[in-house]
């Protein structure tokens, strides 16, 4: 029997307006333990994509199932089985950075004991353990861009959305982020990650999503997205600047 | 760039989003119910002015009254964060931009005070042995006044924010003296006193290291001005959420941390948290102590029991504005919790705090007892306590209905 994908788009088309919709007939899957790319320019419709997926934007057409589920069938498992790391931290000014982290796993239920070692690890990880106690507002950019990251991380859902998570992050942030997600993957959770930084993801994601004008113009492992632009040796940076601006 | 414009348009454009809220505060019953007060209390104080009981402490009740009003200092600059980049190169040229906001600060809130000194005078002028002439003392309180928010303007330019706490309590401390000298002294010596005083205080505030313009600060100030206006319509009228100034208060970190570790808590979590850094926690306590103040002086009356079920409404208003943070959040809708349960969890904060408040409320009115007679008070402050856990019931149970349905018009 076949695995059921951690997140299934079937043809969507959405947007802010019917008579403009943003993202043309979307389809793509993410399979358990898999990270994916969504790449692409400014405005091709990643983060319109996202939205759709947490359930910010409803679809004109098609579907989006998490863990097999729609949104309207189950919405209290559909995002428990979501975590979100947005592009700009969105921070409660009146939480300490412990008490972020302890009202997202009090919301996904996590026991007490395994938010305790899960935030010490974290804690350590990102190295904000002498910023426990300060309150969001008396942080840094990318120190608040860490604990959403971390408030992420705490829930561990089967499925990450994370949208330019390298943003404000300092490079020991970056290395901590990207060692930890593939610590992730490897226990079976799959990543969705936008991000503009190609060569980096390169390195690290399994497959790949180029979103051009809400269309998705290629999808599949970087040696199939060569094999489709007909480049057997080129980077994924090179494959993109072909694939978005037609080979020029 | 005409920067004195600027600021007009400015003003205009805030008060032109503000406007058309007023109606429905005036529309509000709340509104008549401050105006039942108002009357009911113009009836009390002239009854009282008119039979002033012996060796009342006159000169006490105008120092405790005036300083309030006579230190607090607040500017609307209407400045924008964009502001630190945009109006950055007219750094010079800001104080043509500011002065408006320094004068205005000054009028308004001179206006409040003489309205204030003026209802206090019939009282002062009758009761006190040597009474100060009216002229001079009103004088006085301006040169106080403007003082006091030059003060406060040079407080936000300081480079140190260590600084500037000191210079706070420097001016409350100098407020005070120059007003308690003023009550008791003889006036040539206390005239002489808060000119030297005032010289003094001025001259020190050229010393802490200030910036041409405090941006950050000023800013961070706006935004809470505009905050505390947007709460203060939130008591009437559905208004967009603002940012709301938050205070670390470090000793009350611990609330909110002993509810039981379950999903269903979260949102009592983060609202318990929410509420002891929020502005809201501060209104509660500034009126709980004045309306046990005046419940204690009105212990054991009809009217005190209207006061006190009038105090126990305004606190579970105040308390209730609770709703409108994070109102709009992201985590709110992506996170998994059952909807409603930030409603569920703000009513019940509402109940819990409004419940606590109104038995606080109670002991000042229940001092009757302890006065001569108190078998005979013993039915109305009975039924006085009985009658503001009605009122706390009554207005949850109106929140809970009126949150209902604006939740199910919005889905």
């Amino acid at each position: 029997m076949s695995q059921i994908p951690v997140l299934e788009v079937n043809r969507l088309s959405g947007g802010y307006s019917t008579k403009r919709p943003v993202l043309h007939d979307i389809n793509f899957h993410v399979e358990p333990g898999e990270m994916v790319g969504l790449i692409g320019l400014n405005g091709a419709g990643k983060s319109t994509t996202m939205k759709h997926i947490l359930g910010l934007m409803s679809p004109q057409q098609g579907e989006i199932r998490v863990q097999g589920q729609s949104r309207n069938e189950a919405s209290q498992s559909y995002h428990s089985s979501i975590a979100f790391v947005p592009e700009s931290p969105l921070l409660y000014e009146e939480l300490t950075v412990r008490e972020h982290l302890e009202f997202t796993a009090r919301s996904y239920g996590v026991d007490r004991e395994q938010f305790e070692k899960r935030s010490e690890r974290l804690l350590k990880l990102f190295h904000m353990t002498d910023k426990v106690n300060s309150l969001s507002m008396h942080l840094s950019k990318g120190m608040r861009q860490k604990v959403m990251i971390m408030c992420a991380f705490i829930a561990k859902p089967p499925l990450y959305i994370i949208d330019e998570p390298f943003l404000g992050l300092d490079p020991l942030g970056i290395r901590s982020l990207l060692d930890f997600m593939m610590e992730m993957k490897s226990e079976g959770s799959s990543i969705l990650l936008s991000s503009h930084i190609l060569s980096t993801i390169e390195n690290y994601c399994d497959r790949f999503i180029v979103l051009h004008q809400g269309v998705i113009i290629a999808q599949g492992t970087l040696a199939e997205i060569q094999a489709q632009v007909g480049r057997p040796d080129a980077t994924l940076e090179q494959l993109f600047y072909i694939l978005v601006q037609g080979g020029e | 760039m005409d920067l004195i414009n600027l600021r007009k348009r400015r003003r205009a454009a805030f008060w032109g989003d503000v406007v058309p809220y007023l109606g429905y505060v005036i529309q509000s019953g709340v509104a008549v119910v401050f105006l039942f007060l108002l009357i009911a209390f113009s009836a009390w104080y002239t009854s009282f002015v008119r039979h002033i009981p012996d060796h009342l402490p006159t000169n006490l009740i105008m120092l405790i009254v005036l300083t309030p009003l006579s230190i607090y200092g607040s500017f609307r600059t209407y400045l924008q964060a964009a502001d630190v980049i945009f109006l950055l190169p007219q750094e010079s040229r800001m104080t043509s931009y500011f002065a408006g906001s320094f004068r205005s600060g000054v009028i308004y809130k001179f206006a409040g005070l003489s309205i204030l000194f003026l209802t206090l005078w019939p009282l002062y002028v009758r009761s006190c042995d040597d009474p100060r002439p009216f002229l001079l003392f009103w004088l006085l309180l301006l040169a106080v006044k403007i003082v006091s928010n030059y003060g406060a303007w040079q407080e936000l330019k300081m480079v140190f924010r260590r600084d500037a706490r000191l210079f706070r309590l420097l001016r409350w401390g100098v407020i005070i003296l120059i007003l308690a000298t003023w009550l008791w002294q003889p006036i040539s010596r206390a005239l002489i006193f808060a000119s030297l005083l005032m010289i003094t205080y001025m001259l020190s505030l050229r010393i802490p290291d200030k910036y041409v313009v405090g941006w950050d600060t000023l800013i961070a100030a706006e935004k809470a001005q505009v905050g505390r206006v947007m709460l203060m319509l939130s008591w009437f009228v559905d208004v967009p959420a603002q940012a709301q100034r938050v205070y670390p208060r470090r000793l009350l970190g611990f609330a909110g941390n002993r509810l039981p570790w379950k999903q269903s808590s979260a949102f009592p979590y983060l609202m318990t948290k929410t509420l002891v850094r929020s502005d809201i926690l501060g209104i509660l306590i500034r009126l709980t102590i004045l309306g046990a103040l005046i419940i204690w002086w009105m212990q054991g009356t009809w009217l005190g029991t209207a006061v006190y079920l009038f105090f126990v409404f305004v606190l579970g208003i105040q308390v209730s504005a609770l709703r409108r943070y994070h109102a709009e959040s992201l985590w709110v809708s992506l996170y998994p919790l059952p909807p409603g349960s930030q409603r569920q969890a703000v009513l019940n904060i509402v109940f819990k705090i409004q419940l606590v408040l109104s038995c606080l409320l109670w002991l000042p009115f229940a001092a009757a007892l302890m006065g001569e007679n108190p078998m005979s008070q013993v039915p109305l402050v009975i039924g006085t306590g009985i009658a503001g856990i009605l009122v706390t019931a009554l207005y949850n149970r109106s929140l809970a209905r009126k949150w209902l349905k604006e939740d199910e018009e919005q889905y």
